[in-house]
Parts: structure tokens; sequence; C-alpha cells
């Protein structure tokens, strides 16, 4: 049956309706689990605070898996799903820029909106700087656009590349994910989590 | 060590073993039999030869005719605008390729109906979306557009006016002229008229 | 109460396994739809062994051979009307149906379709057999050509019925093809007449 909205199960229009509840219930997720908290999110760069790997590893395997599962029960058709193409060179750029901001100014673009939400005037300085760089980036985008570009590959998929079957992969990430659970205490301990 | 997290641990282990061992579904855009029978079932894909014809004249732009016959059968004659897709290659790659495109409507045309109707299974069961049949096929079309019964006196006005069309579109197709095509929403006051025309190349 | 305590891992894991357990009991999709490729089909299609033509249904009617089955693919009311000698009726819609199934299971016999017309019986033909079922074979002609009586014209015997050219194409058209290209100027007149309108919303 799904996906819902490709299938024409669930009409286009309704995608902004369903796209609000979903945002909501990610805010409050993230809400929830700590992310408005700048100290919480840096903890994983300083090694106090672990909790952004454990939340995202564990939305990550447990997608994997039930994607997987979903496919085979026949819920959903994987080849419907979209595939965010890859360009290597806007990746690995963006990627430097987002963890440079990240680590110094506390927080990632969704974050950022959950605590401004929370009444934080640094996440609010964030947010309008998100918007300021989207805007410079649609006012510089005929200059900067073969860089953008490069490196195109299609939607590939990491099983793919390494010659793997998805199933063996969804594994593996369960499996990484699951020693990390026990590993990353350790390092918890070892390193004093600072007093403010 | 906390029990619960020996046993989420476990059922995170057993779900990973699981969605392992889980057999591929082969890469296909296939769909399901039911939902091909319905569509063999009803009538939906079939285009009448007055609505490609009416098409054909507005130069709808969505429309792309394909002749499923052979070469020869092509060469000789085919609809204004169509291009040959003998059936015996209608599964190359770049056909398929072809035929998937969204912006188009895809009509089969053959003879008949029965080889367009066999390459529309085809592509509809591989889950190519937009592809289309011409009922009644270049024999139909021969009867209805380029050589139209004319409709009994105790016909609806519409007959009328569907027998004006497609004497209107036989003489495009022909090439004589394109000016009754517009006439042809005219009120029925031209009704009459073209009555004695038909009338006088009877009598001839 | 007091003994089992769940915490929230706990509800988690059972939210998983009550998703999980059902989908392997309710699971129905089968890793492939289809066990016989398109390209197989398509060579099935263009040989035509399946098609039977009406005298050889005929034939076999009269030898009163048990191990042929005449199955009916009309509505109920056309079957009760009228239909073949033994025929089974199964609407086109009821074609997937679990006995129905069944019944083409039963490999010791010959399933022969029949529609109307051999377009509406070809597709349900193509649809089984892309399911695997080999021992389904199809009318041409269809019950209309059938209860004529009429045997197959010579010159199509064996062939499709309904993709027999009927009329020399060409001739209707006697070479004008090529005059449709030249009522592409009709539009060109349109151009000029936009272009003064914009000079005309320019002088206001």
């Amino acid at each position: 049956m799904g996906p819902l909205v490709p299938q024409g199960i669930i009409s286009p229009e309704w995608d902004f309706i369903i796209a609000l509840v979903i945002g909501i219930g990610f805010g409050f997720i993230l809400e929830g689990a700590g992310f408005s908290s700048s100290r919480n999110l840096v903890g994983l760069f300083y090694g106090y605070d672990f909790v952004v790997l454990r939340v995202f590893f564990t939305g990550g395997a447990t997608a994997a898996a039930g994607i997987l599962l979903m496919d085979y029960f026949g819920w959903i058709d994987i080849g419907q799903l979209y595939v965010q193409p890859t360009y290597w060179g806007a990746a690995i750029v963006g990627g430097l820029i987002m963890g440079l901001g990240f680590v110094t100014g506390g927080f990632c673009p969704g974050t950022s909106f959950a605590a401004a939400s929370i009444g934080k005037m640094d996440a609010l300085m964030f947010v309008v700087g998100t918007f300021l760089g989207a805007f410079l980036f649609g006012e510089t985008y005929p200059l900067i656009q073969n860089f953008v570009n490069s490196g195109y590959e299609g939607g590939i998929k990491i099983y793919d590349s390494l010659g793997m079957s998805r199933g063996l992969f969804t594994f593996l990430l369960i499996l990484v994910a699951v020693g990390m659970f026990y590993f990353v205490p350790v390092i918890e301990k070892k390193v004093r989590k600072p007093e403010y | 060590m906390q029990k619960g997290t020996i046993f989420l641990t476990v059922v995170a282990l057993g779900i990973g073993v699981l969605v392992w061992l889980l057999p591929e579904r082969p890469e296909s855009n296939d769909i399901p039999p039911h939902i091909l029978l319905h569509d063999i079932g009803s009538g939906t894909r079939f285009y009448s030869t007055d609505q490609i014809a009416s098409m054909l004249i507005g130069r709808d732009p969505s429309l792309q005719l394909i002749d499923v016959r052979d070469p020869e059968a092509y060469d000789k004659f085919h609809l204004p605008g169509a291009v040959n897709i003998p059936l015996k290659n209608i599964l190359q790659e770049e056909n398929i390729d072809m035929l998937s495109g969204e912006e188009q409507q895809h009509v089969f045309y053959s003879n008949g109906t029965l080889r367009a109707n066999q390459a529309w299974v085809l592509t509809k069961r591989m889950g190519i979306k937009n592809t289309f049949v011409m009922q009644g096929g270049l024999n139909h079309w021969i009867e209805t557009i380029m050589n139209p019964p004319y409709p009994p006196s105790s016909a609806p006005s519409q007959a009328f006016d569907l027998y004006d069309f497609r004497v209107a579109a036989g003489s495009y197709f022909r090439g004589e002229t394109a000016a009754p095509v517009k006439k042809q929403k005219a009120p029925v006051k031209v009704v009459p008229r073209r009555k004695k025309k038909v009338t006088v190349s009877g009598g001839c | 109460m007091g003994k089992i305590h769940l915490n929230s891992n706990h509800w988690a894991a059972l939210l998983l396994l009550l998703l999980v357990v059902p989908g392997f009991i309710f699971s129905h999709r089968p890793l492939q739809y289809y066990p016989v490729s398109e390209q197989e089909i398509l060579e099935e299609v263009l040989a035509m062994k399946d098609a039977l033509t009406p005298g050889e249904v005929r034939k076999a009617l009269r030898s009163g051979d048990p191990s042929v089955v005449l199955v009916d693919l009309r509505t109920p009311a056309e079957y009760v009307i009228g239909h073949l000698g033994g025929a089974v009726n199964i609407p086109v819609f009821d074609l997937l149906q679990k006995e129905n199934l069944k019944m083409f299971g039963d490999t010791t016999k010959t399933f022969v379709l029949y529609a109307d017309n051999e377009v509406n019986g070809c597709g349900p033909w193509m649809l089984l057999r892309q399911l695997g079922y080999d021992n389904v074979k199809v009318m041409l002609g269809g019950y209309d050509f059938y209860i004529t009586g009429k045997p197959m014209p010579k010159e199509i015997e064996g062939k499709c019925y309904d993709e027999h050219p009927r009329y020399d194409y060409a001739s209707f058209f006697k070479g004008n093809r090529a005059d449709v290209q030249p009522k592409k100027t009709p539009p060109k007149v349109v151009i000029p007449r936009n272009k003064k309108k914009v000079t005309v919303s320019g002088g206001c």
C-alpha cells in the first residue's frame, strides 16, 4: 500500500498538513530528549554527554529495520521511496560548515527551532542566521552553481556501494548502535562534565 | 547492568538478525495481479477514434501515438505524429524508458485492438502509468473518421453532430481543408446544408 | 501490580513485537507477483500458440472431450442469455478469486477462455499466463463471432480476426499526408493578430 503520497492513497494536497503534524511530533521529541539545550548537544564533541548519538542511532536503526520489515510485509514499497541524490563537493563542504557551526553555536538547524520555542535568545539568533544563510545562498546561487552541483552521483545507497545486501547492512548498523550504547558510558564516566 | 538494558539489547539484536535473514525482493515495479485484473476488466484504457481525431486536430501536445505494427506496415501508412514501436520490440530498454515518461499519454494502436491491447497489458504490468489503447484500431479509424456511416433520420441530434465532426475530421486528415473543423462548433443550422451535400455526392 | 513493573523500554519493545508478529502472520505479499517474465509472455503473445480458432473449439465440443473446459468471461446476464456448451461462467472481475484459481490449477484439464470479442478474452488470458497457469487458452473471435457460425475467412485463418487489415489504409489518404503539414500555417495567421493587440494595449 505505502508509501502513501506517491501511491495516491493520500492526495498531494495533504502533504503540508501531514508535514505539520509530523513536525509538531518531531519538535516535541527533540525538546523531550533535551535537544533544546546546547550543553547536551555539544557534549558529543567534548565527550561528556552522548545523548545526541543515542537518540539518532536509535532513530536510524529503528527506521531502517522498520522499513525493511514493512517492505517484506507488503505495507510499503521501498522502490518508490525518494532517495536524496548525492553531491560529493557540496556534501563535504556543507558538512564542515554545519559541524563548525554546531560546535561553536551549540545548535543544529532543527534543534535551534526547538530551543527558540522555549525562549532561548541565542537559538533565536540561530534561526535568524538560518534564514539569512538561505537568502544568501539563493542570491549567490549563479556564482556557486557549478560547485553546488559537483560530484553528482545520483541516488546511491551505501549498501550498494559496499556491495552487501541491505539486510546485512541494517544488521551491522544495529550491531554498531548496540555496541555504542555499551561503550559510550565508559567515555562519559572518564570525562567530567564541566560545571556552569 | 540493568535488566531492562539486557532485554532491549536482545530485542534489538533479534530484530537485526531477522532483518538480515529476510529474503530480498527483486527490484521491479510490477503491479499486483488484482489491480491489473481490475484495469483489464474496466475500459478506462480506451480512447475512441473520435477522441484521438479531435486531439490530433487540436495538436494536443500531451498525445503520443504509438504504432505497434511492423515497420513495413508503418511505412505504408501511419497516423500523423505516430512513432513506430513494433510489439516484438516493446520490452527493449529505450522503448520502456520512453513509455515511462509521465508528461505524455502514450496511445497504442494497431490494425485492430488486439495487438495494441497486448502491448498495454505488458506495459501496465510493469507499472507504467501513461499507456492507453485506441479502441478499434485503424480498421475502426477508417470506418468512423474516413468513411463515417450516415446516421438514420431517427437518430438524436448528437449523432448528427458527431457525423459532422467526423466528416470534417476526415477531410482534415485527407488534407483537403482544415476550415470545416472550426465551423463544427457552429449552431445546428449547419446540419441541413451538410445533408444536401451528402445526398448530392450520393447521386454522383 | 507491584511485582511486574513495565518501564518505557518494555513498552517500546512490546509495541515493536506487536507490529512484527502480526506482520508475519498477515503478510501476503509474495516476493514476485508474476512467476513468468514479461519477455516470455511477449514471445507467447507473438507466437499465438494458445489461441484457438472457433473451428477448433467447435471440434473439441463435438468430440465431447471432458478435459476441455470452456470459461465464459462475460457478465452473468449475458451468460444466461446464451453461452457455449458446458461453459463455466467466471465474470472477469472474479477471475482471481481463490476457488477459481484453484480450478485453473487442475493441470489435467485445458481451459479455453472466451469473452464477447477476442480483445476482452486476451487480457485475462495474458494475466493467467503471467501468473504461471499454462493450461489456459483463449478463443479467437470471441462469442460474438462464434455464434454467427461462420468459418474464419481463408486469409485470416489461424490469425487474429481483429487484427486483419480490412482496408488499404493508405488509399484513403492517397499520399496526401504531406498536405497535412502545410496546415501548420493557420497558427501563423494568429500571431500577427496578437502582435496588433500588444501594440494597441501599449498605445493605451
